[in-house]
């Protein structure tokens, strides 16, 4: 196998769903064949995976809980429960869901230790988690939503309880599917994640068409300086 | 804008598009032209969202938690060819324990239907119920087997398989492509049947592919070992990375190297070329895209094609072929013309 050069100013990609940057042989392969190469212990394909995803788990596991010590941890012990039990492993075709749904199991279970406290407590008991920001930069195209307009969504976004800022990031930034969402966040039936996602949904909606009246009203304004 | 906000595949397309994403949105933006502000909008406020204090890894913990986790899988790697060594003597210890993938192309010029219905009574114990699973082309599908092995099968395949297996073998019969997962089982050996030649393997994944209308029958090995005989008592073993091409006219069996990336990227829907010609093409997109592909040419195409395509739609595929080698083409249901 061709060792890969590891690269730590790896773009924090959107979508997660990102390609290495170097041009090694994994640039065609699949997440599923990756994953397979890493189960008959391929040290690129391990490369590959936390080159990929250290920086995301570690913002994520950040948003669980702001022990960033903790966090550290219990990606390194994911990495070396991977390696130990590579060989057990299931198939799995998006690796990312897979680390996910395993570091936040992990996170939960060194708190609970820790602090003797139930798994969902220590989750939603403080507010400051997984906050969402509307930020006009993250807009590839020339920004039509404009500061004012993301402030509408900002002020939606505060709205939600942790767990629908939780379920609302890893639908739209992380770009999971609702079966995702509902097995990361343990929810048991993808219909509560639905439920949930689209509660949350519904509010930025009514952000969204604020929006859409100013726009109007602006056009109007626009049309009258002219008549 | 509801419908959008909720919608899995214009999430998708915002976040990660790709060919099919686009062009899905391009004909719903057509087909509802009064929903462009909704859709310009819902698109911009999801790329807008992000998390309010976004955290990366410091350069050095980056790079300690990875050197830690490499020291520890180099290790790990010792001590399992240290288990593999105390176990040399038997036959192909490493191979066996090794977690494998196998792959097992197939191809024949002759109609083999004789050799399925002849040929399944004598393997498979009569009372035995057994399933019969026909893939049309333009189709891919899974399904799981009664042990836990899971069978991806391409276009245009059938599998024949027992509802139960016996308790001592297992056995089903291919005819098209399939990329195998078989779940690990040393009492119980795994043989598919392809026509003329049988293969058989412990617990690895292989690919297996029987159309009536092609040449050669290939074995390609990408781990682990796999048996393969013919009906003359032949046996040949292939080791990784080796491919047995059984010829059905000569009947004999010749190894040779392959390219692991052409033979089973199918399996996740990967469209491969190289270096095939323009017939070699339509003959691979016939069968993939389930449509019939006339070449109306007025000078033949010499040049030879290579090129990779993922989930995308035909006429992307087209496009991108007809680009490079120069020349058009019509789309008509299911009927495509290729001319200069």
């Amino acid at each position: 196998m061709k060792s890969i050069k590891l690269n730590p100013d790896l773009r924090f990609n959107k979508s997660g769903f990102s390609k290495p940057v170097d041009n090694s042989n994994y640039q065609s392969y699949s997440e599923r064949e990756i994953w397979i190469d890493f189960k008959e212990g391929s040290d690129s394909a391990l490369s590959y995976i936390y080159r990929n995803y250290a920086n995301h788990l570690f913002n994520y596991g950040c948003q669980i809980n702001n022990d960033e010590e903790l966090v550290r941890d219990c990606i390194q012990d994911l990495f070396i429960d991977i390696i130990r039990n590579r060989k057990n492993l299931a198939n799995v075709n998006v690796i990312k869901f897979y680390l996910f749904t395993s570091l936040r199991r992990k996170i939960l279970r060194k708190l609970q230790k820790q602090r003797n406290h139930p798994t969902e407590d220590i989750n939603y008991q403080n507010e400051a988690r997984f906050e969402i920001i509307s930020s006009p930069e993250a807009l590839m195209i020339n920004e039509q939503l404009s500061e004012e307009k993301c402030r509408l969504i900002d002020f939606a976004c505060q709205k939600l309880t942790v767990k629908q800022r939780e379920a609302v990031l890893l639908y739209f930034y992380e770009g999971f599917s609702y079966k995702q969402v509902a097995e990361i966040m343990d929810m048991g039936k993808v219909k509560s994640a639905r439920i949930l996602i689209y509660r949350a949904l519904d509010v930025l909606e009514i952000a969204l068409n604020k929006v859409k009246d100013q726009l109007f009203l602006l056009l109007l304004l626009f049309a009258n300086s002219f008549l | 804008m509801r419908d959008l906000l909720r919608d899995e595949f214009f999430i998708k397309m915002v976040n990660n598009p790709n060919a099919d994403t686009k062009h899905y949105w391009k004909r719903w933006l057509e087909r509802h032209p009064e929903r462009q502000e909704d859709f310009e909008l819902a698109k911009q406020a999801i790329q807008s969202i992000k998390y309010k204090e976004s955290k990366r890894l410091l350069e050095s913990d980056y790079d300690g938690i990875f050197a830690k986790i490499r020291a520890f899988k180099k290790l790990q790697d010792e001590k399992e060819s240290n288990i593999i060594l105390s176990k040399k003597g038997k036959l192909y210890p490493s191979m066996v324990w090794a977690a494998a993938v196998i792959l097992f192309l197939i191809t024949f010029s002759f109609s083999v239907v004789y050799f399925i219905s002849e040929k399944i009574p004598d393997d498979l114990s009569l009372h035995e119920v057994l399933i019969e699973k026909n893939i049309p082309f333009g189709a891919k599908n899974t399904i799981t087997l009664a042990d836990g092995s899971v069978v991806r099968l391409n276009s245009g395949s059938q599998l024949i398989f027992p509802k139960q297996f016996s308790p001592d073998i297992r056995t089903v019969e291919l005819k098209g492509e399939a990329f195998f997962d078989v779940a690990k089982d040393e009492n119980r050996p795994f043989t598919i049947k392809t026509g003329e030649v049988s293969t058989q393997v412990l617990g690895t994944s292989f690919n297996i592919r029987y159309y009536d209308d092609e040449e050669n029958i290939e074995v390609a090995l990408v781990s682990g070992i796999v048996r393969i005989n013919d009906n003359q008592g032949n046996e040949t073993l292939l080791k990784p990375l080796e491919m047995a091409v059984y010829s059905k006219n000569a009947k004999t069996i010749e190894k040779k190297d392959f390219n692991a990336r052409l033979v089973t990227s199918w399996k996740d829907n990967i469209l491969v070329f190289e270096k095939a010609s323009i017939q070699q093409i339509t003959d691979k997109l016939e069968r993939w895209y389930n449509v019939k592909i006339k070449i109306d040419l007025d000078s033949p195409i010499i040049g030879l094609y290579s090129g990779e395509f993922k989930d995308e739609p035909l006429d992307v595929v087209l496009d991108g072929i007809g680009y490079a080698s120069g020349f058009q083409y019509y789309i008509d249901d299911k009927f495509v013309t290729i001319k200069n």
